[in-house]
């Protein structure tokens, strides 16, 4: 069994042609243009105040969000509240999708171009889980802060920030709460996203909640699969080497552990689950194991996802057995070279409030937007720590966070000028 | 008005004042100002989030609420501190009024507190409500700025307890049913319709709380609620259904000692309005009962005649000595 990536709809993304873009002609793109003039202090101060004015209702949109369960798949309720919210605002085309999408837009003063911000709408924790939150003098703790309650309030905030902001913002600003955004869900909702507005967005900024300094403006190619082997249950002792799932399954991970990969472009294949038996003297009918592939090349990811079709067919001939080879969570290297002016404009914007960069590679929905041919990168908003129900953010630096996405927005604006 | 016409009337839900525009509006229309206070002991970890969900949504968003304060009784941890942080006002109980001295007790941080604030209308919240919401603001401010004839508004919640039967109970908690809703079938009966007596929350005017003595301790909300009736009437009262309210649970012993603290209450206002001398108690004691059901949506009263008869010690019954030739 094998399974392509596809949206909810069932329309295949061709993800080729998208590494294609990605390696041709972002950089092109890119270098053609250049960041104008250092941020205006009158505006870093006003933005500085505003943010001020707005730190009690920050941290309140985190409780007020947060306090509301959206496990993946279920994102309804805090979605609701969101619409509810950005109507008071008074911004313009709020609605949600087929895959419960919220939508906002903040129009621009000529709206020849929008940049998209993001943020995820589902959480890792099912409904029943306490959500209540904590907060000290410097921290909110409690499920899904970090991952990623935060940053879906904070898109909130930033729709809060800017209505009424004296600075005015040529072009229009698009707010997206995406579901599904766990793994398990494979970003159904951005998939859904890019299939019928990608081609407006100019720019697009990913909000993480942690960790504050991360850049993330590339991602490497991913694949993962799971391998299931299945044998007749009438087998006897008598087929000894062939008679157990369990003994199959080893020699897949040998034979999968034995593919050469390379070191350049960077490689790996991790096999995070296995699973199969039911005891020392019971023969296994069933075992399977779940691997991750990454790499730098989508000819490597390519070629060593044939050799893993290989293995399948060849354990499947050998022992007579039915193996099952599921793909999911496939994704291609995408992003903006280093010297992309989005990704110069964020480090310089970085540098000029005193954050350390921290780049790193993203394996997230912003990927998928940079296989659409979107400019796209995700910054984090303030400093955490991920510890399941423990999770917490700190507050202090908040407004930081925030501040540097709204600096960046200028900035973006201006290149768009 | 009947009790019946009172519960319907003047019972609402939280969501009947969710147009927190429109209750500016009312606000500024007659000129007041609302302040809300937290009493606190110890609330570091609840007061930081109900200050800031408070300040964000109704001072900031909507401008509903003009002041909060945190009226305190020398908290050991970090209570004032995060208070000040997330911009309430603090007070410490024992700094205010000093001529008087210093109790301590919830009463007393009401009290306090009224010296303190500024508002027209004072509302109480008490700190450790984990799942605050502005709800538990405006749905107690929102009858008293849309009835002027109404002083007083209590706070009431969904209890989730499951029964046999699989339906839902109505009314208090184990200190109100065993206690307190007893007490006033017997001496203040239109009380009973008030669904939880104790809830830590409401909100009044202050020409109406100045008025009255709070008691410091446990029973602060009887004697509120006995004096307010007293003075004004079951018609000047209202109560709000706020849903829900998760806060920490006491222990059995911990609702004795609330439960004797409000007997004290309960009797030193019947010793003040002589309500019965020891020779009426058996003549005028009632034997009706009134307690909450929950039907559908509406809430009810219920009333139950309870005579509770006794029977003469069996020694002293003809048919019992003769039979087990016994003598007393």
């Amino acid at each position: 069994m094998c399974t392509g990536v596809a949206g909810r709809n069932g329309i295949a993304v061709n993800l080729k042609r998208r590494a294609d873009y990605r390696e041709d002609r972002l950089p092109d793109q890119g270098d053609q243009r250049a960041m104008k003039d250092p941020i205006s202090p009158d505006l870093r101060q006003k933005a500085e105040e505003r943010l001020a004015e707005l730190s009690a209702r920050i941290v309140s949109n985190l409780i007020m969000v947060g306090q509301i369960p959206a496990p993946t798949g279920e994102e309804e309720a805090r979605g609701e509240y969101i619409i509810e919210r950005i109507v008071e605002l008074g911004l313009e085309d709020v609605g949600r999708d087929a895959t419960g999408n919220v939508y906002a837009r903040r129009p621009g003063t000529r709206g020849l171009n929008t940049i998209g911000l993001f943020a995820p709408l589902d959480t890792l924790f099912p409904a029943e889980v306490d959500h209540h939150l904590a907060m000290s003098s410097s921290r909110v703790t409690g499920p899904g802060v970090t991952n990623d309650s935060f940053a879906a309030s904070a898109l909130l905030s930033l729709a809060e920030f800017f209505e009424g902001w004296e600075y005015p913002l040529d072009n229009d600003l698009l707010f997206v709460w995406l579901t599904g955004c766990a793994d398990q869900a494979d970003h159904e909702g951005m998939r859904y996203f890019l299939q019928g507005r990608h081609n407006r967005l100019a720019y697009a900024l990913m909000l993480e909640s942690i960790e504050l300094g991360r850049l993330s403006y590339f991602t490497v190619g991913c694949l993962r699969f799971d391998l299931t082997i299945q044998i007749p249950t009438d087998r006897a002792w008598g087929d000894l080497g062939v008679n157990s799932a369990t003994n199959i399954l080893a020699d897949a991970v040998t034979l999968l552990l034995a593919i050469e990969l390379p070191r350049r472009p960077k490689t790996v294949l991790n096999i995070g689950l296995l699973q199969g038996g039911e005891g020392h003297g019971v023969l296994s009918t069933e075992a399977s194991l779940g691997a991750e592939l990454r790499s730098e090349s989508a000819d490597v990811l390519a070629r060593v996802e044939r050799e893993i079709d290989e293995i399948a067919g060849h354990l499947s001939s050998y022992y007579g057995c039915q193996v099952d080879l599921r793909k999911f969570g496939r994704r291609m290297p995408a992003g903006l070279r280093f010297n992309h002016p989005m990704v110069k404009t964020i480090k310089a914007t970085m540098t000029d409030l005193g954050i350390a960069p921290s780049p790193g590679p993203d394996t997230a929905a912003a990927s998928l937007a940079m296989a659409h041919a979107i400019p796209t990168t995700t910054l984090a908003l303030t400093r955490g720590r991920r510890a399941g129900k423990e999770s917490y953010i700190e507050i202090e630096p908040i407004p930081l966070g925030l501040l540097h996405v709204i600096l960046v927005l200028h900035r973006l604006e201006e290149m768009l000028a | 008005m009947t009790l019946t016409d009172w519960m319907s009337q003047n019972t609402y839900h939280h969501s009947e004042f969710q147009d927190l525009a429109k209750l500016v509006e009312q606000k500024q229309e007659q000129g007041l100002r609302i302040s809300l206070a937290f009493p606190t002991l110890n609330e570091e970890a609840t007061v930081g989030k109900e200050i800031v969900i408070i300040r964000a949504e109704l001072m900031d968003r909507h401008q509903l609420i003009d002041e909060i304060a945190v009226i305190d009784s020398d908290s050991t941890d970090r209570t004032l501190e995060v208070a000040r942080r997330f911009g309430a006002k603090t007070f410490l109980a024992s700094e205010c009024l000093p001529r008087l001295g210093k109790r301590r007790g919830k009463g007393e941080n009401l009290w306090k507190s009224l010296y303190v604030l500024q508002g027209d209308i004072i509302v109480w919240l008490d700190a450790d409500i984990k799942n605050i919401h502005p709800k538990f603001a405006y749905g107690l401010v929102g009858p008293l700025l849309q009835r002027p004839e109404i002083s007083y508004v209590k706070a009431f919640y969904e209890r989730h307890l499951t029964l046999e039967n699989g339906r839902r109970a109505g009314g208090g908690g184990r200190v109100t049913e065993i206690l307190v809703r007893p007490l006033f079938n017997l001496f203040y009966p239109d009380l009973a319709s008030v669904i939880q007596p104790l809830s830590g929350e409401y909100a009044g005017r202050r020409n109406v709380l100045d008025a009255i003595p709070f008691s410091i301790g446990y029973g602060v909300e009887t004697g509120m609620l006995i004096d307010i009736f007293q003075r004004h009437g079951l018609d000047a009262m209202a109560q709000v259904n706020l849903d829900r309210r998760d806060h920490r649970n006491q222990t059995t012993v911990a609702l004795g000692r609330m439960a004797f603290g409000i007997l004290q209450t309960f009797f030193r206002r019947l010793e003040q309005s002589g309500t019965l001398t020891s020779e009426q108690i058996m003549e005028q004691l009632p034997r009706l009962m009134h307690q909450i059901k929950v039907e559908g949506e509406q809430y009810t009263v219920h009333k139950y005649e309870i005579d509770e008869q006794e029977r003469p010690p069996m020694i002293t019954i003809d048919e019992y000595r003769k039979k087990w030739d016994r003598h007393e």
